[in-house]
């Protein structure tokens, strides 16, 4: 099988060399590492919004750099761990996200489906400035699923979370991500998520 | 009918610097403590304005075309200085966009004004330098606002422009509305002059006019001009520096420049 992702002599800036490793399409996929081990980092790069300074990223054995930036971040969607919503209802993030993205706005339905995904069913004429964090994290996170991507690389998507919500927020989602076919590669603090789900680990010092 | 100017001699003009000790005593009264600056402040206009008045006193009277092109040349120069100044964070690109901005978005609406309208030479100081003048100096503060704007807001939603970044949107895209509203804000004050004109106040071109003895007429006329002058200033020069320069902060991968 081709690995999704695989890297050979991937540099930073000259601040972080990265170990030579691959993803399989076998997911969930974790990043796991230190603070300042450049996850994050490595996600930027897996979808084009930064470049390595040196190396080879392949994505699906091809050249990460041979694709255009805007099709390649469409299909490696990248959940960054700062949550970003407008100042606006629920669904009217749902429309913006949508329209900014060049896609139809979706019906109530579809978001209603996509929100319980994250069980975050909070009525959706609710402004998104009023919720806490953690369930403004979770609006986040159903609006980039329901974008549907052929790949979704998840930055601590469960940082604003409690334990018990983060298991089965995760829980959903990976069951999503496979029904739907989208491969997955979380980064975690949370060891406890990492023991339940990983398929493959990768470890960054 | 109309009489020229009364000319000023020393000893009457002195006289207007009394009134600085009205403000002296308010300042004091109101315990703000800036009185060396009101001081410095006089000292520095009543120098720099001497000054400027010999300079323009030989142009007039050695009319020379080199003259005029120096002046002009050094107006504008200090004008892209002054931008550049406070826009010190920018990259080199943008600050040659701003630049450019300056010299073809001034000096083509200086050039209509004064080919164009008046109908005079561009090097008639007459007319190019104060023209020159308040043109150049509205589209600075302009730039200057909607620069400020820009970068500000550029800094402060710097979640929202990555986050679309990671959704696949063009950074053309996602910067577009960020030099929208600051060309916006940079054109609001002069649209809002150009509202309270000739009702909360008089301008200072037109009372200049007056004063030297021309026609009300003719000076609102004037007046009437270079607000629609300035006005185009400020809208030519900031929208080219917003919009050519925010393409300078992203990279042919279309990622974002540091």
């Amino acid at each position: 099988m081709t690995p999704i992702f695989s890297t050979e002599n991937v540099r930073f800036k000259d601040i972080i060399q990265y170990p030579d490793f691959q993803i399989q399409p076998d997911s969930p996929a974790f990043v796991v590492g230190k603070n300042g081990s450049g996850k994050s980092t490595l996600f930027k790069m897996f979808n084009r919004t930064l470049s390595p300074a040196g190396g080879l990223i392949r994505y699906n054995g091809k050249d990460l750099s041979s694709f255009p930036p805007l099709d390649l971040r469409k299909e490696i969607l990248l959940v960054s761990q700062q949550v970003f919503l407008y100042d606006d209802t629920i669904r009217g993030n749902f429309e913006k996200f949508y329209t900014v993205t060049g896609r139809q706005k979706p019906s109530d339905d579809a978001v209603l489906e996509s929100l319980a995904l994250t069980n975050a069913d909070f009525g959706l004429e609710n402004t998104a400035r009023t919720l806490s964090g953690g369930e403004r994290q979770r609006i986040y996170l159903a609006i980039f699923l329901s974008l549907k991507p052929g790949v979704i690389l998840l930055d601590e998507p469960t940082a604003a979370l409690d334990k018990e919500s983060s298991v089965d927020v995760m829980a959903q989602i990976y069951h999503f991500c496979e029904k739907n076919n989208i491969s997955s590669v979380t980064i975690s603090h949370d060891p406890n998520i990492v023991s339940l789900y990983a398929r493959q680990i990768v470890r960054l010092s | 009918m109309t009489e020229g100017v009364v000319k000023l001699n020393i000893l009457q003009f002195s006289l207007i610097y009394l009134l600085l000790i009205i403000v002296l005593i308010v300042m004091k009264r109101s315990r703000i403590q800036q009185s060396k600056l009101l001081l410095w402040a006089s000292l520095r206009m009543t120098v720099q304005l001497v000054l400027a008045g010999w300079l323009l006193t030989y142009i007039f009277q050695h009319q020379h075309w080199a003259f005029t092109a120096v002046y002009l040349v050094a107006m504008l120069v200090f004008a892209v200085v002054r931008v550049l100044s406070k826009v010190k964070h920018l990259n080199h690109r943008f600050k040659w966009i701003i630049s450019l901005s300056f010299v073809f978005a001034g000096m083509f609406v200086l050039c209509y004004f004064v080919l164009a309208v008046v109908g005079k030479s561009l090097f008639n100081p007459q007319y190019t330098i104060p023209l020159a003048g308040m043109i150049l100096g509205n589209a600075m503060t302009g730039v200057n606002l909607g620069l400020k704007t820009f970068c500000d807001s550029v800094k402060d939603r710097r979640n929202e422009i990555e986050t679309l970044l990671n959704l696949g949107v063009h950074p053309r895209e996602i910067l577009l509305p960020f030099a929208n509203s600051a060309l916006e804000t940079a054109l609001l004050p002069t649209l809002n002059t150009m509202l309270g004109m000739g009702i909360i106040y008089l301008p200072g071109m037109m009372t200049g006019q007056i004063l030297s003895g021309t026609l009300p007429t003719t000076a609102i006329m004037y007046q009437i001009a270079i607000m629609v002058a300035i006005c185009a200033s400020v809208a030519l020069t900031t929208f080219s520096a917003l919009h050519f320069g925010s393409q300078t902060l992203f990279n042919s991968n279309l990622q974002l420049n540091d």
